[in-house]
């Protein structure tokens, strides 16, 4: 712990920094949107979105590399994809009268798919494990600014929507017949879960980022009686997520996004026995 | 034909899912502070009528008018209470919280204004359930929800109730009380209740109506055993409540 307090403030290590910006950041997004993902239970619609982002890191670096294009960075390649995906997954689940969880499937799978071919025909040493579970030494100052000027837009827009989004919801039918276009705010929360993905996909990767999504806002949950309880507590404990499996990754050396991710579950855990000694 | 336009009003309404008719031919008019209960087996189409009242379902046939109005435009006059929530029972919610979603229409930037707060709290007083405002809504009992549903309808300051169902998951005892409340509400707005009993709804409104396929309309005053067989087909055993029942027989009253 304290070799890890030595390592933030030594500027050789300016990459922990940036990691651990980057997750405290990220954190009150992950627990406003996260709770609102998981009371609706569309935990499952998120890890699609997630797994598509790969397509577009690919396909971005696929362009930079022969078409020349070097602005369209990995960064912007994820965020018009998770987009793209967002809506394409919304209307589905909106629209589609059958095999609904199929379709969904064959786009997460596809998305993932299109990625890898991509990353495979880009030349040069790319290694997709970076991005499957992250890797903190990729973060750069361009990053951070990126996901400070995201996390603005998704913390204000989820706060702005907090009221009709709680009674859509919660009841859906009701909140129609009030005259809200829930479809709208499906596809609202739909895209601002893309973006929270991507304020993450640096630091813990793809394939765990939907952890961070729900395994705080579940634990929150356990001793929330209203929403926004639950999304503080899930702010708070995805912040403590991140600094204690950033320390415990430097100091043991370990994957830093497998670190972060295994302590948000100790914590669902710990809460989970908790819960169970009690009511035995 | 009344002079004044009915709150409802029903013409040769048919519906159905693909080939299976749910309604066929329904018509029927209900005033203004009418109280009614429609009734009938399960699958007889009560829930489609309902749905068709509230502009969620388009009928093939017929014309439906709410409030002179087409039924989606006049939605937002009707307070609406669900028979079964779909609602995931650990979501984090004050019962006040829910009530407030009865004003979710009013809310500016983001927010609930002071006067639908203090909307939100008569409602809960007017089912005497303001004791409960903070309490989370998944500690409540199924007759505190059941009510917490009723006060969310009522928030929206309707001018026609729909309740479906609301002595289901309800013990005796709490469904007295919901009769008092009932009879309450139906002298300020127009009542159109979903029961399944009719020992208690018979003596809160004025008209039942039988929903079968067909909707047949009985001042309270005609219900029978006999007619009661007849409405849910077959031979069913019935328990007397001896408060509502007449011995003249019946007939299908043409309600126009």
């Amino acid at each position: 712990m304290l070799t890890f307090v030595k390592a933030l403030i030594d500027p050789d290590m300016v990459f922990l920094r940036y990691a651990l910006f980057a997750g405290l950041l990220a954190a009150p997004a992950f627990g406003i949107i996260g709770s609102f993902v998981v009371a609706r239970r569309m935990t499952y619609l998120a890890g699609a979105i997630a797994h598509c982002v790969l397509g577009g890191i690919g396909g971005a670096l696929y362009c930079q590399v022969h078409f020349g294009l070097t602005w369209l960075t990995p960064m912007l390649g994820a965020i018009v994809t998770a987009i793209a995906a967002a809506l394409i997954i919304g209307l589905v689940h909106l629209r589609s009268r059958e095999r609904v969880d199929s379709v969904i499937g064959a786009i997460w799978v596809l998305g993932m798919a299109a990625g890898i071919i991509f990353i495979a025909k880009t030349p040069g040493y790319i290694d997709p494990m970076s991005y499957l579970f992250g890797n903190i030494l990729m973060i750069t100052g361009h990053d951070l600014l990126t996901i400070a000027v995201l996390d603005i837009i998704v913390i204000g827009l989820g706060l702005f929507s907090y009221n009709r989004m709680i009674a859509v919801c919660f009841d859906e039918e009701f909140a129609r017949l009030r005259g809200i276009n829930t479809e709208l705010y499906t596809l609202l929360l739909l895209c601002l879960t893309a973006l929270t993905i991507v304020l993450m996909v640096r630091v813990v990767g793809i394939v765990m980022v939907i952890a961070l999504f729900t395994l705080p806002a579940a634990t929150a949950s356990h001793f929330s009686h209203r929403l926004w309880q639950m999304m503080l507590g899930a702010t708070l404990l995805g912040m403590a997520s991140v600094a204690g499996g950033l320390s415990l990754s430097y100091d043991l050396d370990l994957p830093s996004g497998a670190a972060i991710v295994m302590l948000a579950g100790f914590f669902y855990l710990l809460v989970l026995i908790g819960k169970g000694v009690k009511s035995w | 034909m009344p002079l004044k336009t009915p709150v409802i009003q029903c013409d040769q309404v048919s519906f159905s899912y693909g080939e299976v008719p749910i309604l066929t031919d329904v018509s029927f008019a209900i005033q203004k502070l009418d109280a009614v209960a429609m009734v009938g087996p399960n699958g007889g189409g009560k829930s489609t009528l309902l749905k068709v009242i509230l502009g969620l379902l388009r009928p093939q046939q017929g014309t439906i008018q709410v409030l002179g109005m087409s039924p989606q435009q006049a939605r937002s006059k009707i307070g609406y209470m669900p028979q079964h929530l779909q609602y995931d029972p650990s979501f984090p919610v004050s019962a006040l919280d829910v009530v407030l979603m009865g004003r979710v229409h009013s809310i500016r930037w983001g927010r609930y204004g002071d006067d639908d707060r203090q909307i939100a709290m008569q409602s809960m007083a007017e089912l005497a359930v303001d004791g409960l405002a903070s309490r989370s809504f998944n500690s409540l009992s199924g007759g505190q929800r059941q009510r917490i549903l009723i006060a969310r309808a009522l928030a929206c300051e309707p001018e026609i109730l729909l309740l479906d169902e609301p002595t289901a998951n309800v013990d005796p005892a709490v469904e007295l009380q919901f009769f008092e409340i009932l009879k309450r509400l139906a002298s300020k707005v127009t009542v159109l209740t979903v029961s399944h009993d009719l020992g208690f709804v018979s003596q809160v409104v004025s008209r039942v109506f039988c929903v079968n396929r067909q909707v047949r309309v009985h001042p309270t005053s005609e219900l029978t055993g006999e007619l009661i067989r007849e409405m849910y087909g077959g031979d069913i055993r019935m328990v007397r409540h001896d408060h509502c029942c007449s011995e003249q027989g019946h007939s299908h009253a043409d309600i126009r």
